[in-house]
């Protein structure tokens, strides 16, 4: 089985994430947590500020960029970033996790968006991969 | 049973053929879902950067709008993007002809301003750094970057996202009413509804008027090196020898998540249009449908709010350089122009729906649209180099119109990769390079200097060298860096 990894992709003018894990909701932890390696790198929130978010989509491509768009609205609002997540439901074209932030030392890169571009989630024998640009 | 063969065919890559002195097509033999030709304004070099990228591809991917007329057209600084290439343009006839977000991008009318001086520069040399200083103090940069002292309340917002600059100039006396002259569109897209923007947006944006962001938005402080046209600089205020400003920022936050919101919007419904796109990315609706009408509207607000952020980050300039400088430093607006938008134009096909991402308008001496200052000589162009390559400006044409809706490119596009160019260069090495040619530069680390290098860039004069062979924009003055903040 996938253990649940990431990676980055260069690319001109934007970066691409490759995701893995053993199963859907470990994509979506997968996500918040190379969300936030890209953005602070190291940053460590135990015993973080905690708040649940809710998003939709109308399918498993679209609820990740949900996931990673309203992650996104958060650091830019409130200065945190986010790399703890537990994900409490994902079925039904919603999800539900409770996410744990903390304001980092530094920002290391400005991800403003996340896109559809080449956006791609596939289950296979070994789990589920992704992969997702983010406009930076 | 035989075991089956699964044979891999490659998706074959468009190629481009030439079919004019700066001009290279693929044709709409090339695929079976292209509607028009793709096109591109490039040289040999420029088209062979391209084919490099994806970028040609997404042109391909573009030409597939419903109701693009005429061809999809990349300009010379083109470079893969999403959906659409960054520096790709396409015109899509009303009303149902489809309009698409991320034919506009993410950050709505990011865009360049010009400002002059009557400031010579060898009489100021020794005040630059301090002038560059302040600029840095006076201009918040950097992501997430707050502006402190002009956070607005929803009220104040809707009236910047609905009036756009002359709210800021009428009721707040930030800038100049004459300013509004040299404005693209006067500093504001009339048909803005604010109601159409989120709450979400207005929480990224609200306290973002005046600042500059990161990536390749800077503040660039700037001598004119060499004049080409002499009538068109005299018509624009340029002169040898005298100090400029340039400002290259956008909509910030609030922009980015309209692009978002509506991007979502259109992904659900997009089907229930009929219509399918080779890309995600380039979700759309019919224009005259309540969703396309609905993000047209947004955009535009978000557009007005990247034209107020660049008005007030200009107010703060002019104090930073009459501060500085002396009362004769004041600072007059040349043109502000927008560089990711989409307008509804009259062109030979009919009303149509021009989107420009990574592009600018170029219109010619003829345009009713451009300031009447410029009517004998056309609208301003810019585009910028990279941190200590030149910047340029130009003037468009009134054969625009037939070449490429009216269209120019925004900058030298980029050719490496931020990492890439992290690793080929050594920002603390080019600060020290950058300084000894008495470029001052402020930026937060040396990392950021690295990725924004003149080497991830493609050659700037080449690209405006294809645009002036090509006709759509003329040649007026080239101006180079001498203190640069960089976001």
């Amino acid at each position: 089985m996938h253990e649940a990894a990431h990676h980055f992709d260069e690319h001109t003018g934007e970066v691409r994430v490759h995701l893995q894990a053993p199963d859907l909701p470990g994509l979506y932890r997968e996500a918040g947590r190379a969300l936030a390696e890209l953005m602070a790198p190291g940053a460590s929130c135990e015993g973080g500020e905690g708040a649940t978010i809710e998003v939709e989509g109308r399918d498993r491509e679209a609820l990740l960029v949900a996931l990673v768009d309203e992650l996104i609205y958060r650091v830019d609002t409130t200065g945190q970033v986010f790399p703890a997540l537990e994900i409490e439901a994902a079925d039904g074209g919603r999800l539900r996790a409770r996410i744990h932030g903390c304001v980092p030392r530094e920002f290391k890169t400005a991800v403003k968006a996340a896109t559809f571009h080449d956006l791609h989630v596939e289950e296979g024998a070994e789990g589920f991969s992704a992969r997702l640009v983010l406009d930076v | 049973m035989e075991p089956q063969l699964e044979v891999h065919v490659p998706t074959p890559r468009p190629h481009l053929q030439r079919i004019g002195s700066r001009l290279y097509e693929v044709g709409t033999d090339f695929r079976p879902d292209m509607l028009v030709p793709a096109r591109v304004f490039a040289d040999e070099v420029l088209a062979e950067q391209m084919a490099r990228d994806r970028s040609l591809d997404q042109l391909v991917n573009v030409s597939t709008l419903r109701g693009i007329v005429r061809a999809a057209y990349g300009m010379p600084d083109m470079h893969e993007g999403y959906g659409f290439p960054v520096g790709g343009v396409a015109a899509t006839l009303l009303p149902d002809g489809v309009v698409s977000p991320g034919g506009i991008g993410f950050d709505i009318n990011c865009g360049v301003r010009l400002l002059t001086s009557a400031i010579e520069y060898a009489a100021v040399v020794d005040r630059i750094e301090a002038v560059v200083h302040e600029l840095s103090r006076s201009v918040p940069a950097g992501f997430g970057r707050a502006s402190k002292e002009l956070a607005f309340d929803r009220a104040q917002l809707d009236h910047l996202l609905n009036e756009g600059v002359p709210y800021l100039v009428t009721e707040l006396s930030i800038g100049l009413p004459e300013d509004l002259e040299r404005m693209e569109s006067g500093g504001r897209l009339p048909w803005a509804r604010s109601e159409q923007v989120t709450e979400r947006a207005k929480n990224r944006g609200h306290d973002q008027l005046g600042t500059l962001g990161g990536g390749n938005h800077f503040l660039e402080v700037q001598v004119v090196d060499e004049v080409y046209d002499r009538a068109a600089a005299k018509a624009l205020g340029i002169e040898e020898g005298r100090v400029t400003l340039l400002i290259h920022t956008g909509s910030r936050g609030l922009g980015h998540q309209v692009c978002t919101d509506w991007l979502k919007v259109m992904d659900v419904v997009m089907p229930h249009y009929g219509i399918e796109v080779p890309d995600r990315q380039l979700a759309c609706v019919p224009f005259s449908s309540r969703e396309g009408q609905g993000y047209f509207a947004a955009m535009a607000a978000a557009a007005n709010f990247g034209f107020g952020n660049r008005h007030v980050i200009a107010h703060r300039a002019r104090q930073v350089f009459t501060r500085i400088l002396g009362p004769r430093a004041e600072l007059h607006l040349v043109y502000d122009v927008a560089h990711n938008t989409a307008k509804v134009e009259e062109h030979d096909e009919g009303q149509v729906c021009v989107h420009r991402k990574g592009a600018t308008r170029a219109f010619g001496p003829s345009s009713p649209e451009i300031p009447k200052a410029y009517r004998a000589v056309g609208q301003p162009v810019f585009i910028p180099g990279s941190m200590g390559t030149a910047s340029h400006v130009l003037v468009g044409t009134d054969a625009a119109a037939a070449l490429s809706f009216g269209s120019c490119c925004h900058g030298a596009g980029r050719a490496l990769s931020r990492t890439a160019s992290k690793r080929q260069v050594h920002g603390a090495t080019l600060r020290k390079e950058l300084e000894a040619r008495g470029i001052v530069v402020r930026c937060a680390s040396n990392a950021e200097l690295a990725e924004e290098a003149p080497l991830a860039y493609k050659d700037v004069d080449r690209v405006v060298d294809v645009v002036h062979d090509a006709g759509i924009a003329r040649k007026v003055a080239r101006l180079v860096p001498v203190g640069v903040v960089k976001g």
